[in-house]
């Protein structure tokens, strides 16, 4: 089943970069809607219930943090990709304190963003995987 | 521009290295918990113990268990492919 994705950014040039990156894969993606706030996402987020948020890191108004970190209540297993054009450690650490899976330099976005998007839902597979092995009595573990 | 990988030149040979390092417990087997995509900082590849140049795609990986590693993305897609593997003995 594709993955479902809304994307949010204050800037209308990177909501465009993002969604035509997304239109090469539709087989394997379905873009559900994009906002241009924080605010204005997370109402999407809600209403639309993605598999994966992609947004910006600084917004005005509710930030990328911010806004991570509410949705990461409300909706724990929406995977969330942030970006940024700013790139110096304070951002990376203010990234993964909020919970985000994956941060990616708006520098490199064309070459990153769709292995990135495979990377966060191999994970997720991985993970539903150990987890079916664990309940199913398959891990290393409960074998011995 | 660098090369796709920026480290090791002959793919067999940088998944062979890279595979050692994982049975050697000198890289992780396990999966970030969060991962920062951008341009080289100028840090080695932990995975080929090569500079990861500025036109290079850097992987910084955070891990469940504390520290975070630096890899080229080319070294960090070997590394994902080949841990889950390395479970033997």
């Amino acid at each position: 089943m594709p993955v479902t994705i809304v994307v949010i950014d204050d800037s209308e040039e990177y909501r465009l970069i993002v969604r035509g990156l997304l239109r090469s894969v539709h087989d394997v993606t379905t873009f559900v809607g994009d906002a241009a706030s924080g605010a204005e996402g997370l109402a999407l987020v809600r209403r639309e219930r993605p598999d994966m948020v992609i947004t910006d890191l600084v917004m005005p108004g509710l930030d990328g943090v911010e806004l991570t970190r509410r949705i990461r209540l409300e909706l724990p297993k929406t995977k969330i990709i942030l970006m940024s054009a700013d790139i110096e450690d304070a951002y990376r650490l203010m990234a993964s304190d909020s919970g985000a899976d994956a941060f990616v330099s708006k520098q490199m976005i064309t070459r990153t963003l769709l292995p990135v998007i495979g990377d966060v839902v191999r994970r997720e597979a991985e993970a539903l995987d150990r987890e079916a092995k664990k309940l199913l009595g398959l891990s290393p573990a409960r074998k011995k | 521009m660098g090369s796709p990988v920026g480290c090791m030149s002959e793919p067999a040979g940088r998944v062979h290295g890279i595979r050692q390092k994982i049975l050697a417990g000198h890289l992780p087997k396990e999966n970030c918990r969060m991962t920062w995509y951008g341009p080289g900082t100028g840090g080695v590849c932990v995975a080929c113990e090569q500079p990861i140049a500025a036109d290079d795609v850097e992987v910084e990986c955070d891990l469940p268990t504390g520290g975070t590693i630096r890899l080229h993305r080319g070294c960090y897609d070997i590394w994902v492919a080949e841990w889950p593997t390395c479970d033997v003995g």
